[in-house]
């Protein structure tokens, strides 16, 4: 399993969208980890990937920045 | 603030052994300190309709009421609204799906598909992938000429023929003019431009020509076109003129090559020997490889002008050969008759570019 929070992208439905700050994205994270962990039938058969929140809300700001960010 | 970043060492941020969050937000207090965003403006706010978005002015070929509606759909507060199966309602050739291997049941116009393969409505399918620039249904419309004649200032002399012609492009959209558009599979603005002068060189007489699609005024397609573009790509005049740019309007160039420091007496008898001379060898290296050009030949005309305590500058007309025959080789054939002249390139500039009269250059 991979996955991350969602970085909203020009050109999209989600062009006006809030992103997700970056603690409430890893504290998801950090709870579907555990869950995974947890059940033991799951836990050693699923490989878990995740992307962390701070890098992603960078790449949101690239995604959505104007000339300013730019410059 | 991208820079701002950079200066402070950010290399390889994709890899998460380089990347480090704190300098981007550090990046941001610095970059973005004179304006009133941060960086929580640009992610984690929500934006309304009327925001004009930064890329509101590119168009993807997707309309944005229907962005808008997708969007308010999606986040409706009696729970998402399921969108319409767009397999079985019409397709909007979107290009998604066909590399799914999704069986769509109706095509773009609505009809039963029953396993064919949907009638697309190639033109449409085009022109939403050129951002809708097909005009006429492919066929070409031309309703006006405008010859546009505009200047290469300050530090804009570096920027390369390539720079100027993508200015241009991003200007005359940004001008919002009714340019025209080549026909074919890539759609182009109809915009040609006149051998520009090397990167480096200054110019007050650059020309282009533009074709538009509705008729404008030519003191209007200047106004916009200035506000449009960057300062020092400067249009000086627009007219209509349907000749377009052959090089039969343009055979020769007046050109000034500013010498500081260097007295004019100094310059005077290296002009003498220069035009003296029958024939005058040079070599530039091309694209095309060293090419070997008679610089004497192509000047028509050499003068040294006194700017007293600044110096001197050479002022000369120069035919349009081929090879050409730049400022630079004139300076070159000068400094092989001489060693007055430094080594270093002076500034360049092209004044009058036309066709060559009895007393100079006639401008175009």
């Amino acid at each position: 399993m991979s996955i991350g929070g969602f970085v909203p992208k020009p050109h999209t439905p989600f062009q006006w969208a809030a992103q997700c700050p970056p603690e409430v994205v890893d504290d998801r994270l950090r709870k579907l980890g555990a869950a995974l962990r947890a059940d033991k039938t799951y836990g050693r058969s699923v490989g878990y990937r995740y992307h962390d929140g701070n890098p992603s809300l960078i790449e949101g700001l690239l995604s959505r920045g104007d000339r300013r960010v730019g410059r | 603030m991208i820079l701002a970043a950079w200066r402070d060492g950010a290399r390889f941020d994709g890899w998460s052994e380089y990347f480090s969050f704190d300098r981007w937000v550090a990046a941001c207090a610095t970059g973005l300190a004179e304006t009133p965003v941060d960086l929580a403006w640009y992610t984690t706010r929500e934006r309304d309709y009327g925001e004009v978005l930064p890329w509101d002015h590119l168009d993807s070929g997707l309309d944005r009421d229907w962005l808008w509606e997708d969007w308010q759909s999606a986040v409706s507060p009696a729970g998402a609204d399921e969108v319409e199966d767009c397999r079985v309602t019409p397709c909007y050739e979107c290009g998604v799906c066909p590399a799914m291997g999704t069986e769509i049941q109706t095509g773009p116009t609505g009809e039963r598909l029953d396993g064919r393969a949907p009638a697309s409505r190639a033109s449409d399918q085009r022109e939403i992938a050129m951002g809708g620039v097909i005009q006429n249904g492919g066929k070409p419309v031309t309703t006006q000429h405008l010859l546009v004649r505009y200047a290469k200032r300050g530090k804009m002399r570096f920027a390369s023929h390539l720079d100027v012609a993508r200015a241009f492009e991003r200007g005359v959209r940004r001008a919002g003019l009714p340019i025209a558009y080549s026909v074919g599979f890539t759609p182009h603005p109809k915009i040609s431009y006149a051998g520009g002068v090397p990167t480096g060189v200054a110019s007050e007489a650059e020309y282009l020509s533009l074709t538009l699609t509705t008729r404008a005024e030519a003191d209007d397609v200047r106004e916009l076109l200035n506000a449009a573009l960057p300062d020092g790509i400067d249009v000086i005049a627009v007219t209509e003129d349907s000749g377009g740019l052959p090089a039969s309007r343009l055979t020769a160039s007046e050109w000034q090559v500013a010498l500081p420091g260097l007295p004019a007496d100094d310059v005077v008898p290296v002009v003498q020997k220069f035009l003296a001379l029958t024939e005058a060898p040079v070599e530039r290296l091309t694209s095309k490889g060293m090419r070997r050009m008679d610089a004497r030949a192509a000047v028509v005309s050499l003068d040294v002008i006194d700017d007293a305590s600044a110096g001197s500058a050479l002022r000369m007309v120069v035919r349009h050969v081929v090879p050409s025959v730049r400022p630079d080789d004139v300076l070159n054939a000068l400094r092989d008759v001489s060693d007055v002249f430094p080594t270093e390139q002076p500034l360049m500039t092209r004044l009058e570019q036309g066709s060559l009269g009895e007393s100079g250059v006639v401008k175009l």
